[in-house]
């Protein structure tokens, strides 16, 4: 047992001639040697790494790969499409003060979280009182206690004990689908105080010996919406921690453990050192300033909590400034906490903080705490990101402080750019989506749900010297995948896929374009007793990226869903044209093929949306901004979007370019009638005209392509 | 059936992997065209965001690496063809069983669509449908729609559903590099089964 307590209380142990410190004291110990030197633990030469580098770099090889191999094995454990398929998951090992040693793919910046819920056990006397041992099992999913950003990503902790001593912790975590607040949820949107964040734990056993009570399986069953999938998940956070677990013994077995408790140490320190190094080649001394915005509009919707039933602007600040031993984040001049599911806690702030900076200076690095102590926060006591309010809610951390890591990853691309490194810079964004959830099948059966897939990729912002992509940037976890529609379609029993798109026109526009954003059409059959959808808010009512300042280039498009509930889509089913993104969807609408009894375009917070048959839910999300003055952009580039439909209206790029492209009036007065275009413009009758008579719409690819061709070969302007 | 059996029923036994990875990394395949359900035709650009794979978890945290591979698929011979087959959910026999048709296959979006890629010059035909490897009722039929036309135009043009070769899960993101091989080097042209012996020996 790590227990002081139990050791004096057992005479006869070597622990009585010699108390063990407590984890508090290894905590104080650390912090102040680390704070003496200005080196992790006082560790000022690296004396292992110098006398045998290759015995080194082959313990942490097999440190890495544990965690490594944790993920690729037990994230198969896990029935829910976010950590199964895209990956919403990590794993980590830890030092006993929950310093991260190493960490697999996935959740890259919860490795700043684990040292928040160690510290909250050590000065709360874990160890001393209750004792903790070796394959002991804590849940965390508190923001405050745990530092997670939002309850919806659940914890596992595993202690690894050493002849009673704790010498390293395992850790797992995964984004629920489902996490049981008033409102269905993993993001618990309309929550005012921490009791409505959903199933809310500080660091607490739930099991041991590798092994949960049968009490906690009941927590899942009676406290969530989902909970095959919840009790699924935390059997995967399990295995992977067992794997932890055992690789660290073995690991210990084979090199000793006074190698292993200096090796630890020295991995920290070094990898502190290169990204100090790092941030030193790449950083220009200054002060980049930055700033954001995000609505809470909880007007006329929060009727039972008075309080809280008012809009409030959130006011997002954020400086960095290098420095001697890194750099410093400071949020000087955010706005203040408020009754409203915004609200963050340091541990939670510094999971977003730490996104472009791992992204940026840990890369090329052991992934460790080094980045940590190389970043140093300012969190303001009472403001937004350091409430002096005990009972805020968390629920929404992460959307919120999503716009942190925008400031702050794009001061660093700043950064680069001023240094001459264009290859990395861009424009940083942080405009994501999701939707969730619950409902009452006819037969009773009840199910929450979650569907992940515009928070698993975005578009990724201009750089300098070229137009952004699609789906190739996730600041979140930075391995984007947006998951398989097949498997999220079968967790939300009466939605079904109309589509799945890039949104053409949906980015910022610049000298380079952002890479365009995302729209899916979700239509609802038999939807049982009832469903209820909701957003999350993501990159609702939020400007990640306004303050940025890309050279004059307009920043991405925030995201929005469209409810459209009674309409005539069995019409539309036996035509086969039904919509399939939100362009389309509205231009339907606009020309009266698509009849909607209740259309509502939602760029904020909105109330449950309850769906009946035939009735559409489509979101977008994911755009991001432009690079450089709009008037710069390249002529031929502005026709080639026109061409490619990435620009859907000409007289919008005219007049934001500045571009008049040949042929293009004619075209889009001609396209809604190929036959004619052909036979009065072209001079050449389509060969088929009278047996297709052909009327094609204006988004209508495979013609509008042709006609595109067709005055290329031409070779010229009406 | 066995591995005996399956092999007696193809042409020939070519370990190819290397002449399949060759032809993806080159494009130097047959022009490929590909019929998926309405609303998917940004599939094949997409790549469900997948722009890390292959990395090292080195490459893979610089986000600036991140790129897509050239499409598998010219985006521009992509048609979407309206239907909807249910595949069921996770809670079991609580809704619409899985395999129920949704939406019917629209025969002449179908008929149109095959008529693009044929024009366009495509060798081969891929039709990918949401949950075929659940049932493939709608892909048979587009298939055979297909096929029909391509007789009728007296062109030797394969048209390859993709239940065929990859009837699982994760259909619409996994099975796309499937047809992608048909497109297959000049050199395995002629052996007509020689594809899907590509597909399995890949572990597509």
């Amino acid at each position: 047992m790590a227990t002081i307590a139990r050791e004096i209380l057992t005479p006869g142990t070597a622990a009585l001639a010699a108390p063990r410190p407590s984890l508090r004291q290894v905590i104080v110990q650390r912090d102040r040697l680390t704070a003496a030197s200005g080196h992790y633990y006082g560790v000022t030469e690296l004396t292992l790494r110098d006398a045998d580098p290759i015995k080194y770099e082959r313990f942490y090889a097999k440190l890495h790969s544990a965690v490594l191999a944790a993920r690729e094995s037990a994230r198969f454990v896990a029935a829910s499409p976010g950590s199964r398929e895209m990956g919403e998951c990590l794993w980590g090992i830890a030092t006993p003060e929950g310093i991260t040693l190493a960490v697999s793919l996935g959740f890259l910046a919860h490795t700043v979280i684990f040292p928040v819920a160690v510290r909250y056990m050590a000065d709360h006397d874990y160890d001393v009182n209750d004792g903790i041992d070796d394959g002991d099992v804590y849940a965390v999913s508190d923001g405050l206690t745990g530092g997670v950003p939002h309850p919806g990503d659940f914890y596992s902790f595993v202690p690894v004990c050493v002849e009673g001593e704790i010498v390293a912790w395992a850790v797992g975590i995964n984004h629920l689908m489902e996490h049981g607040a008033p409102v269905a949820e993993s993001w618990a949107t309309f929550a005012v105080e921490p009791f409505m964040d959903g199933l809310v734990c500080p660091p607490m056993r739930t099991g041991r010996n590798l092994k949960q009570e049968s009490w906690w399986r009941a927590i899942w069953e009676r406290r969530t919406r989902a909970a095959t999938m919840n009790i699924l998940d935390d059997k995967m956070r399990l295995a992977g921690c067992a794997m932890v677990h055992g690789a660290t013994h073995a690991l210990i077995e084979e090199f000793g453990i006074d190698y292993y408790k200096r090796a630890i140490r020295e991995v920290i320190e070094e990898s502190r050192r290169m990204v100090v190094d790092n941030l030193r080649d790449t950083m220009v001394p200054g002060t980049y300033n930055g700033c954001a915005f995000r609505l809470v509009k909880y007007k006329g919707l929060q009727h039972v909590w008075s309080h809280a039933d008012k809009n409030t602007p959130i006011h997002v600040r954020g400086s960095v400034e290098p420095n001697a031993n890194g750099l410093m984040f400071d949020t000087q001049g955010s706005s203040r906490w408020g009754y409203h599911s915004y609200n963050a806690t340091p541990g939670g702030a510094d999971c977003a903080v730490f996104l472009g900076m791992i992204n940026s200076f840990s890369h090329n690095t052991k992934v460790t705490a080094g980045i940590d102590l190389a970043v140093q926060r300012n969190y303001p006591k009472g403001s937004i990101y350091n409430p002096d309010h005990e009972f805020t809610s968390n629920a929404n951390l992460w959307a919120q402080t999503v716009a942190l890591n925008s400031i702050g990853y794009g001061a660093v691309s700043r950064a680069m750019f001023a240094r001459g490194y264009l290859e990395e810079a861009f424009t940083v964004d942080g405009n994501w989506g999701a939707f969730q959830g619950q409902g009452t099948t006819e037969d009773g059966t009840s199910y929450g749900f979650t569907n992940f897939e515009w928070l698993g990729g975005t578009g990724r912002g201009a750089w300098s010297f070229k137009d952004g992509e699609p789906l190739v940037w996730a600041a979140w976890s930075q391995m984007a995948t947006i998951g398989d529609a097949e498997e999220f379609e079968s967790t939300i029993t009466p939605l079904f896929y109309l589509g799945r798109k890039l949104l053409p026109g949906y980015f910022g526009h610049g000298k380079y374009r952002g890479g365009p954003g995302n729209s899916s059409v979700h239509w609802c059959v038999q939807p049982g007793k009832h469903i209820g959808l909701i957003r999350p808010n993501g990159g609702l009512s939020c400007t990640p990226s306004v303050g940025l300042g890309m050279r004059g280039a307009y920043p991405g498009p925030g995201s929005f869903m469209i409810s459209a509930r009674g309409t005539n889509l069995d019409a539309l089913i036996a035509e086969g044209e039904t919509p399939r993104d939100a362009r389309e969807l509205l231009a339907m609408v606009d020309d009266g093929r698509l009849t909607v009894e209740n259309l509502e375009i939602w760029k904020t917070d909105c109330p449950a949306l309850a769906l009946k048959d035939n009735d559409l839910f489509v979101d977008a999300a994911g755009s991001s901004g432009g690079w450089g003055d709009p008037l710069d952009r390249d002529p031929m580039a502005v026709i080639q979007d026109l061409n490619d439909d990435m620009c859907p209206r000409y007289d919008f790029v005219s007049e934001m370019h500045g571009v008049v492209a040949p042929g293009y009036p004619v075209v889009m007065e001609l396209l809604p009638d190929l036959d004619k275009f052909y036979r009065d413009y072209l001079g050449q009758p389509l060969a088929d005209e009278s047996r297709t008579g052909t009327n094609v719409r204006m988004n209508s690819d495979p013609q509008k392509s042709a006609i595109c061709t067709a005055l290329q070969f031409k070779g010229s302007t009406p | 059936m066995s591995s005996t059996a399956a092999h007696r029923q193809c042409g020939a036994d070519i370990y190819c992997g290397t002449g399949m990875l060759n032809t993806i990394l080159t494009g130097s395949g047959r022009k490929f065209g590909l019929m998926v359900t309405r609303g998917f035709e940004d599939l094949s650009v997409m790549e469900g965001g997948l722009s890390y794979l292959g990395q090292s978890q080195a490459e893979g945290l610089h986000q600036q690496l991140h790129k897509h591979t050239r499409p598998l698929v010219d985006p521009k011979n992509v048609v979407g063809v309206s239907e909807r087959m249910g595949g069921g959910c996770y809670q079991g026999d609580v809704h619409l069983p899985a395999g129920h048709s949704l939406i019917p296959v629209n025969e002449r979006q179908v008929r149109e669509g095959a008529k693009k890629l044929l024009d366009a010059g495509c060798e081969v035909i891929g039709i990918l449908f949401l949950f075929s490897f659940v049932d493939p009722r709608h892909e048979h039929q587009a298939r055979n729609l297909v096929q029909a036309m391509v007789n009728e135009r007296g062109l030797a043009v394969p048209a390859r559903c993709t239940w065929m070769v990859s009837p699982k899960a994760l259909h619409s993101k996994t099975s796309l590099p499937c047809p992608g091989p048909l497109a297959s080097r000049p050199s395995v042209r002629p052996v007509p089964n020689t594809c899907i012996v590509m597909i399995v020996a890949c572990g597509c």
